[in-house]
């Protein structure tokens, strides 16, 4: 992050804050750059608030002559304090006052000095191995060195998005949208690659559930591609991609808007099916089987949108997904990749088709088995999307069955669900009421405390 | 620019507001009572339970990852030390500052003043609050209309609300995230997500996304283009859309150079539309405020006139000034929205001639609109062209080191350090350059 360095020759005598470096040595320890650090953003929120190191003092409930503590390390009201002062956002203070190196993560990483003496396109193909292998901690490094070592606006765009496909490997989903705005930030790229990253974009915003920005760059993004007849494959999948996310953007905006009319239905099982056969076409043409899987997803899709549009039985649709899923699933391990992840995708839209349109009495019990299924997907696939969906479907299926007085035996959680549940709420800001609501009322965090670790350890019991 | 919030329009920089200028009798004191300290408590044992149960230790396992006693896990205060945080963050695999605003964020805290009022009678105080320029009375009251609200549009509405507070105090990001809340909840009526999504557009233009910009106000502009589309509402939110896609285009040119014909025709179609439209509405509902929207369209064809190669730099600078000299002492102005429009002009100003101009033309011409778009922003406490000038400011030394030309250091006095230190906290994108400035003039060392 932006702060001042350690290594700064500024002289600490005419500080206004006791403390605030006034130890001086050979070479300064954390507690000595972390007391700097405080003491520049106390003085940048003084001159900011215009008033004086008393007043600051005292709204920060300090007294004004140990504003800064021996120790560098700040409670919690004073960062608080000082963001209310500085109008800053409470994480922004703490990267300032921590340092710039604390939160990199990848400074930590033994093989960056190796990366960093690498050349782009080598470290390019080492990061489509990596996406390739699912090892995104390794191709974060490897786009950030991306980002280091590029030489033209393309590069630097394109390392961007390897850092945003990282992320979203993660499922970090929010650092995935920052990366990817970062690349289309980058000035004079070129219209291939800035299609690029609009199609990652769109496709991050649906992830994340912003539906009005995934449906508006996909609906540009597919006008701005035209009509030509000739386009190469990289122009082709990004087309199949922007209609996917244009025709599910339009299928989940199916609960928000009871209103949606028949016409727009209409076009979102249009942009599906146009999705689909472009990604067999490709399959077919390039030899790559994961276009294959992304097209049985689309399929999925445009069942759940006729089920909304009333072009199928309710019914049929449901039986017809289930039907699938099971037999996929039969043998998870003989499934991978997109192929598998399709079938994670038929279970949500089995699972939404039930909750919308049947009755809870009739369905609770099939949309447990598909969430069961979507599990299975979810863990085979490393999947934290569908981790997310998995809960949130389990917490709509048990409201729905309270609401209708349907008994459900209590909602507990393995070790190793908790864990998924506590690092979700971590990588997904947006996802922390529901995961709040289900371990505080379902009371899975209390009696999760009340057992002993050795055994949580183990995974022998659930809370 | 507009906030849409309704049958009325207005800026949210409106220079008859109180400035927003935080002061020095301004900042209160931190509320550390008895029942926060407690509440915190619990958030805090809340997060060392999830911590040791994520990670499956027992509490002497947890209290040692922590440096910490067993006994003394949770200070009696609940006001725990920045190392503990980022441990349980570490522990927990969260960011550090999601730990801390949970720890230090009630999220049930309801103002007391407003537990008696029902829905309704909040919702004509928030927008008495957003007239007078109370963005912090006004937040508060969206709060409190969040809890009361008893469907989905009630709470869209309250989303509104807040998020229009956050734009007032220049808190874009919080504002984006507001709205982007509200347009999430299930059966929101269609004008008020039509204000929504118009506010949504703005919010990302203003932080620079403007990819997001372009195409939600591009998809409003396509659906509101049906003839029956008339009332007030949807001939504004149609106004406002043409507004952010054609600035958008225009702030695109420097991104885009291989596209300048393209961007630029288009800029140019829905600004002189968008111009129209507002100086129509402006006769119609005799709201001022619109006019002076229209005035910053007429900059903005300026820009597009130079950059398109209708017009000679020089020449478009050459207007600009005559412009500005209506505005010599902006204390003249009575009309807010017509004073933004003319900070507005001096920033184009700005990017005419950092695009276009050279040598010491550039830089006369860049010195002038950039103190004039401050002195406007200062008077309006208008967070966005802050950010604006002084970027615009900090590329013309860049420049000028480039050039090797002599130039002075910039002399910053605490009027313009609190304002790069809060624009730091809006904008961030401007973070690197904040800090730039202030290292670059070591201001800090001085304090």
């Amino acid at each position: 992050m932006h702060t001042t360095n350690a290594a700064s020759t500024r002289s600490h005598g005419s500080s206004a804050y006791p403390n605030a470096g006034t130890h001086k040595r050979t070479f300064q320890s954390l507690e000595d750059d972390q007391r700097e650090r405080i003491s520049k953003v106390l003085d940048l929120a003084r001159v900011y608030r215009g008033c004086r190191v008393e007043t600051l003092a005292r709204h920060l409930g300090r007294d004004p002559t140990r504003l800064i503590t021996e120790s560098g390390n700040p409670k919690v009201d004073f960062i608080a304090g000082l963001a209310q002062s500085l109008e800053w956002p409470i994480e922004h203070v703490i990267r300032a006052i921590r340092g710039p190196h604390a939160f990199c993560r990848s400074q930590r990483n033994p093989v960056l000095h190796s990366i960093d003496t690498a050349e782009y396109h080598t470290l390019n193909e080492q990061a489509i191995a990596a996406h390739r292998s699912g090892e995104w901690e390794h191709m974060l490094t490897l786009g950030n060195a991306m980002i280091a070592s590029s030489r033209t606006p393309d590069e630097c765009a394109l390392g961007h998005s390897c850092v945003s496909c990282a992320h979203d490997g993660m499922g970090r989903y929010g650092n995935a949208i920052k990366s990817v705005q970062q690349g289309l930030s980058t000035h004079g790229t070129s219209q291939l690659t800035r299609f690029i990253l609009k199609a990652n974009l769109a496709n991050a915003h649906y992830v994340l559930w912003h539906l009005v920005e995934a449906h508006a760059i996909s609906n540009e993004l597919i006008q701005q591609l035209g009509t030509a007849q000739q386009k190469t494959r990289v122009e082709r999948a990004i087309e199949a991609l922007a209609f996917y996310v244009r025709g599910n953007s339009i299928r989940r905006m199916i609960s928000d808007k009871p209103d949606i009319r028949p016409a727009t239905l209409a076009r979102a099982k249009s942009d599906l099916t146009m999705a689909c056969n472009t990604y067999i076409k490709l399959s077919d043409e390039f030899g790559d089987d994961s276009y294959r899987g992304i097209a049985n997803t689309c399929a999925g899709a445009v069942l759940e949108i006729d089920a909304a549009s009333e072009e199928c039985d309710t019914l049929d649709a449901l039986t017809h997904i289930e039907a699938g899923v099971t037999e996929a699933l039969r043998i998870p391990t003989a499934l991978s990749g997109d192929h598998l992840e399709s079938w994670g995708w038929w279970s949500i839209f089995g699972a939404n088709i039930a909750l919308r349109h049947l009755p809870i009495c009739d369905t609770h019990q099939r949309v447990a088995q598909l969430h069961q299924s979507l599990l299975l997907a979810a863990e085979q696939n490393d999947h934290w999307g569908f981790r997310a969906t998995a809960f949130e479907l389990e917490l709509r299926r048990r409201d729905l069955a309270h609401e209708a007085a349907i008994p459900l035996p209590p909602w507990t959680l393995e070790p190793k669900e908790m864990e998924k549940l506590v690092s979700l709420m971590g990588r997904i800001p947006a996802f922390q009421p529901t995961g709040w609501r289900i371990l505080t009322e379902y009371r899975v965090l209390d009696r999760a405390v009340k057992i002993d670790p050795r055994t949580w350890r183990k995974g022998l019991c659930s809370a | 620019m507009i906030a849409l919030f309704g049958t009325v329009a207005r800026s949210t920089a409106n220079g008859t507001q109180p400035p927003d200028r935080v002061r020095e009798d301004a900042i209160g004191d931190l509320n550390m009572s008895g029942r926060r300290s407690v509440n915190q408590r619990e958030r805090l044992s809340r997060f060392v339970d999830l911590a040791r149960v994520y990670r499956g230790w027992t509490r002497s396992e947890l209290s040692t990852a922590l440096g910490r006693d067993p006994s003394k896990l949770i200070p009696e205060s609940g006001n725990p030390k920045l190392d503990l945080l980022v441990g349980i963050a570490d522990a927990l695999d969260w960011t550090v500052g999601d730990v801390a605003e949970s720890v230090w964020k009630d999220p049930k805290q309801c103002g007391p003043e407003y537990e008696d009022l029902d829905y309704v009678a909040l919702n004509k105080l928030s927008l008495e609050a957003h007239r007078n320029g109370q963005w912090q009375t006004m937040s508060n009251i969206a709060n409190a209309m969040m809890a009361k609200s008893r469907s989905a549009t009630e709470y869209a509405v309250a989303c509104n609300r807040l998020g229009g507070a956050y734009d007032g105090m220049g808190r874009y990001a919080n504002a984006l995230k507001t709205w982007q809340r509200g347009l999430s909840e299930r059966g929101v009526s269609e004008p008020i997500r039509i204000m929504l999504r118009g506010n949504l557009a703005n919010a990302h233009y203003t932080l620079w996304h403007l990819v997001e910009a372009r195409a939600i106000a591009g998809e409003l502009i396509d659906q509101l283009s049906d003839p029956t589309r008339c009332s007030r509402l949807e001939r504004v939110s149609a106004a406002n859309a043409r507004y952010v896609r054609a600035n958008t285009m225009r702030r695109m040119l420097t991104e885009e150079p291989d596209t300048t014909p393209s961007l630029c025709q288009r800029a140019h179609d829905d600004l002189t539309r968008g111009r129209e439209d507002y100086l129509e509405l402006a006769e119609e509902f005799g709201d001022d405020s619109y006019r002076g929207v229209a005035n910053t369209c007429t900059a903005a064809l300026l820009e597009i006139h130079a950059a398109s190669g209708a017009l000679e730099p020089i020449e478009a600078t050459r207007q600009i000034e005559e412009g500005l000299d209506s505005v010599v002492d902006p204390s003249t102005v009575s009309s807010g929205d017509q004073l933004e429009s003319w900070g507005w002009w001096a920033i184009f100003g700005c990017n005419i001639s950092l695009r276009h101009l050279e040598g010491d033309c550039m830089h006369r011409n860049m010195a002038v609109f950039t103190n004039k778009a401050i002195e406007i922003a200062e008077h309006l406490g208008n967070w966005s062209m802050r950010e604006r000038a002084f970027t615009l400011e900090h590329f013309r030394r860049q420049q000028a080191g480039l050039e090797q030309v002599q130039a002075q250091p910039w002399p910053l006095d605490d009027e313009d350090i609190r304002t790069i230190t809060g624009t730091m906290g809006r904008f961030p994108s401007f973070r690197e350059v904040g800090w730039q400035i202030l290292r670059g003039a070591n201001v800090l060392d001085a304090s």
